[in-house]
């Protein structure tokens, strides 16, 4: 909106007026000598005190008019040459006849301008009511019909009362009489100029006497009347009478004449005045109503700018909030004084804005809801204080969802609250995420409590310990107070082991798997696995603990172990070649010799000695196939080549071509299921199955030898079988005949030593199984071993 | 092959602590129809010594066939095979193990250390005579030896 400004201008007319105002001041008070030559006649009536009057003495006139006159022709520089005439009429008529240039001191009337110019007022004085003190029922000119008025003859109080019609008039010849008559009570009031009387009273000492009631009846302005045609002279008169009327002189002159000096403050002068306050009140009144008119103006135009400056900033500002509030997941409303929604973004409870703009919470919600709600927002009117608060609704899917909601005053522009602001976010996320957090956190601190390694957190700097788990504690045997707030467990470690970790910590920011001794409470040592990660900004480091001190003394115990049995197994070697080799030597000997000796003594030998010297012969031979026997065992376990996959069905195939001859002789059937491949030791395995098959043939019965190897799998383990149709074992045996050199049989009627099954026994031992077998004398038997995957 | 008649006995030393092995070994040689002559020492120090010339064995004969056992007192087999092997003076004889070890790791240490044939002493008297007589049949009749004094 522009308004136009007002047209008119007062500031124009105002300081022409002040200039008129301040000339007509200054004009009055401003004088000057200038010479003008020459004398003029004056005309002066014989008897009009006290302006005009003859000087008893002298016989020259005298009276205030003609001082006033001589001192204003003296200023002006000229002489006055004053003519005496009996009566005033006759005075004016010698100025129409050109005898006369001046009359001093004439009233200024209208009707005189016709004949004569007068200068400016020299005197002003009032026609006033004069009554005594105690008159009571006069108070104005219209109290005076009726009364007896007294007034002084040619004076104009006698034309004044004849106008308004006043027919009781006491006319007296002087001024004098006429107060007399109303001091004593012949007359009721006194119509006369004021100044003559006021003299007289003030003369006389009878001021408080007399009063004067109403209205000035007549204001009369005197100055020195000049025959028309005389303007310089006016002029030149006018400029001293000006200056002269506020001299002391004029006020000198006054009091000699009047009694009391001529008030300044005339009703010309008061009137002047007045109206030049008045009309400066005006101006000044008009002036400022411009001058803030020009201010309200131009407040009104930068107000305008600043309505239009904010209009489009609020403008902006709305389309801003509402595309932030449009685009954020929270829930905003704002609601007036009275609660009605005015704005509205994402609704909750499936509202849309338009539902609710307009509305109250009493049209979505129950009476009790909506009090509750209304209670807490009038508050937040009525305070300005926000409101914070949790709510939780239960979704459409029927799950619970949080809300923080937060109720704010809203300001209008004169910072007075007109209305609230919701702001609600669903924090069920937030919430869910840090429930999950605190079960982590939980769980966290359950698996930090309950861990099985010690763990623990301390400064850098070692001063401070700062958490510890129970197994920390179990570790040092310490309690939580002794170990929280101390200085760092670090002191506890072997120093030259410390100093080394804590030289890789600087370097690496972590040190993993470090082995050092620390001291428990008891001051035992406790062997100790420790990971450090150091965290440098934070100045902490973070470290686990495992005492490894059983493990290491359970270590130190296997290594014994390990050392012993390695140095059974060099025994165990260190037998094997004396059975290899030096307990051959002398069974040869024994059996070389006793041959020798055989050869020696050939045909000279009875038959009993040669008896004896095959038994000799025969126990060497004997001795040697069970050392030979005993060295084979004994190597199974130590001696054994690395494991790699075996077909079994090619060992089958190897065990019968060595068995060739065995089993032609026998005509024995060998039969075979599908046979795995497995990971064994190729010529044990077949060692294995050689004695199994070998067995059964020498363990035959009279039916033609039957032997079906089968193999089944378990799982984790193939187990084999051997099965035969020979003479079978008793079960009573079945613990003997896998230990090593126990015989079923003599060796009259099984040879062999003996060796057989234990060795099978070892065998399948080594291959992590184990041997047993099934038997019905006489029906056969069937052997199972098995071996691990 | 060797004029037995009248061509210079086939030196063989017998490097042998046991003496009833020596006398085995000894009674086959005596009656062998090949001229031989038997040099017996009795531990590894004396066979290098023999072989080197070295003391009492100055004048020892340079052996056309060393016949060694493995388990010596002082000085054991190995080292003495070792020895000849790094010898180029005696590198070039043959050397036959003779021992009653079956051990497989005597046996490959044997070969690695360039020994020319392994052989087990049989325990039967009998089989023993026969190894015996396959080595001389073998070595002194078969088997082309290098030429005494030949070049380097």
């Amino acid at each position: 909106m522009d308004r136009k400004q007002p047209k008119y201008n007062p500031l124009c007319i105002a300081p022409v007026f002040l200039l008129i105002m301040l000339i007509c001041l200054y004009q009055t008070g401003r004088g000057y000598a200038q010479q003008v030559a020459g004398e003029f006649s004056a005309g002066v009536p014989a008897n009009f005190p006290p302006h005009y009057s003859i000087d008893s003495q002298t016989g020259k006139p005298a009276g205030f008019a003609i001082d006033v006159m001589d001192e204003v022709a003296q200023r002006s520089r000229i002489k006055v040459r004053y003519v005496v005439y009996p009566t005033w009429t006759k005075t004016v008529e010698a100025m129409e006849k050109g005898e006369v240039v001046l009359i001093p001191n004439t009233g200024i009337i209208a009707e005189r301008a016709e004949y004569m110019d007068f200068t400016s007022p020299i005197e002003t004085f009032n026609i006033v009511i004069f009554v005594r003190e105690t008159t009571q029922d006069i108070k104005g000119i219209t109290d005076l019909i009726g009364k007896a008025v007294a007034v002084v003859e040619t004076n104009v109080g006698v034309y004044l009362m004849k106008e308004r019609g006043v027919s009781k008039l006491q006319i007296y010849s002087s001024q004098d009489e006429a107060l007399l008559s109303l001091i004593s009570g012949k007359s009721d009031a006194l119509v006369y100029p004021e100044p003559p009387i006021k003299t007289i009273l003030w003369k006389a000492g009878l001021e408080d006497r007399i009063k004067i009631v109403g209205e000035p009846l007549l204001e009369v302005k005197r100055g020195i009347a000049v025959r028309k045609g005389n303007q310089e002279l006016i002029k030149k008169l006018d400029d001293e009478i000006k200056i002269f009327t506020k001299s002391p002189r004029y006020i000198d002159i006054y009091a000699k004449w009047y009694g009391k000096p001529a008030p300044y403050w005339t009703a010309t002068r008061m009137a002047v005045l007045g109206g030049c306050l008045l009309a400066f009140t005006v101006i000044t009144l008009i002036v400022w109503r411009y001058l803030s008119l020009i201010g309200l103006n131009k407040e009104l135009r930068i107000n305008i700018e600043e309505r239009k400056k904010a209009d489009v900033a609020l403008r902006v500002s709305e389309e801003r909030f509402r595309a932030i509030a449009s685009n954020t997941p929270d829930h905003i409303l704002i609601q007036d004084r009275q609660l009605r929604y005015t704005f509205v973004v994402n609704p909750q409870l499936g509202l849309t804005e338009q539902d609710m703009i307009g509305k109250t919470d009493y049209d979505f919600l129950l009476n009790d809801e909506a009090d509750k709600l209304a209670k807490v927002k009038r508050q937040v009117i009525e305070t300005g204080k926000p409101y914070h608060f949790e709510t939780s609704l239960i979704s459409k899917e029927g799950n619970p969802e949080f809300f923080d909601g937060t109720y704010v005053p809203k300001f209008d522009t004169h910072g007075k609250v007109d209305g609230l602001i919701g702001y609600f976010r669903n924090v069920t996320e937030y919430k869910q995420a840090v429930e999950s957090l605190q079960q982590k956190e939980e769980k966290f601190r359950n698996l930090f409590n309950n861990a099985e390694v010690g763990m623990f957190r301390t400064r850098f700097d070692g001063s401070e310990v700062l958490d510890v788990n129970e197994r920390f504690l179990v570790i040092f045997g310490r309690t939580r107070e002794e170990v929280l707030g101390r200085p760092s467990l670090i002191h506890w470690a072997d120093p030259h082991e410390r100093e080394e970790m804590v030289r890789r910590l600087k370097e690496h920011n972590r040190v993993a798997e470090y082995e050092c001794r620390m001291l428990n409470k008891k001051g035992e040592i406790r062997h100790c696995l420790t990971s450090l990660v150091l965290y440098p900004d934070q100045e902490i480091f973070e470290g686990s603990i495992i005492d490894i001190t059983e493990r290491k003394l359970a270590e130190e115990q296997l290594m014994a172990a390990m050392s012993d049995l390695e140095r059974s197994n060099k025994e165990l070697e260190q037998f094997a070649y004396v059975a290899s080799h030096d307990l051959q030597e002398p069974l040869r000997m024994v059996s070389s010799y006793t041959h020798l000796i055989a050869q020696h003594y050939e045909g000279r030998l009875d038959e009993k000695t040669k008896k004896f010297m095959n038994y000799a012969v025969d126990g060497a031979v004997r001795m040697q196939r069970l050392i030979n026997d005993l060295l084979t065992y004994s190597r199974i376990g130590t001696q054994g080549k690395p494991m790699k996959l075996t077909d079994t069905y090619s060992i089958l195939g190897e065990v019968i071509r060595n068995l060739t001859a065995m089993i032609e002789e026998n005509r024995v059937i060998i039969t075979n299921d599908e046979l795995p491949t497995v990971r064994a030791d190729a010529s044990q395995l077949v060692q294995l199955f050689q004695n199994l098959i070998s067995n059964a043939i020498k363990f035959r019965s009279e039916n033609i030898p039957h032997i079906h190897v089968s193999a089944q799998d378990r799982g984790r383990e193939w187990v084999f079988a051997v099965r035969d149709n020979g003479i079978g074992i008793e079960k009573q045996y079945a613990d003997r005949i896998f230990v090593i050199f126990q015989r079923l049989h003599t060796r009259q009627e099984y040879s062999g030593t003996g060796i057989g099954l234990s060795l099978c026994k070892k065998i399948a031992e080594h291959h992590g199984g184990r041997i047993w077998f099934e038997s019905e004398p006489g029906k056969g038997s069937t052997f199972f071993f098995t071996i691990t995957k | 092959m060797y004029d037995t008649a009248f061509g210079k006995p086939i030196e063989i030393l017998l490097v042998e602590d046991s003496p009833g092995d020596v006398d085995l070994v000894r009674e086959f040689f005596d009656s062998s129809k090949i001229h031989n002559l038997l040099h017996v020492v009795v531990n590894g120090e004396q066979a290098m010594a023999f072989l080197r010339r070295k003391g009492r064995y100055t004048n020892a004969t340079r052996p056309d066939i060393v016949l060694l056992d493995i388990n010596l007192p002082r000085k054991d087999g190995r080292e003495v095979l070792a020895g000849i092997k790094s010898d180029e003076d005696l590198k070039r004889i043959p050397v036959v193990i003779l021992t009653s070890s079956k051990d497989e790791e005597d046996i490959l240490k044997a070969y690695n250390l360039h020994a020319n044939c392994y052989i087990t002493k049989p325990i039967d008297l009998n089989q023993f005579i026969k190894v015996v007589h396959s080595i001389e049949d073998f070595w002194f009749s078969i088997v082309k030896l290098p030429p005494k004094g030949g070049k380097k």
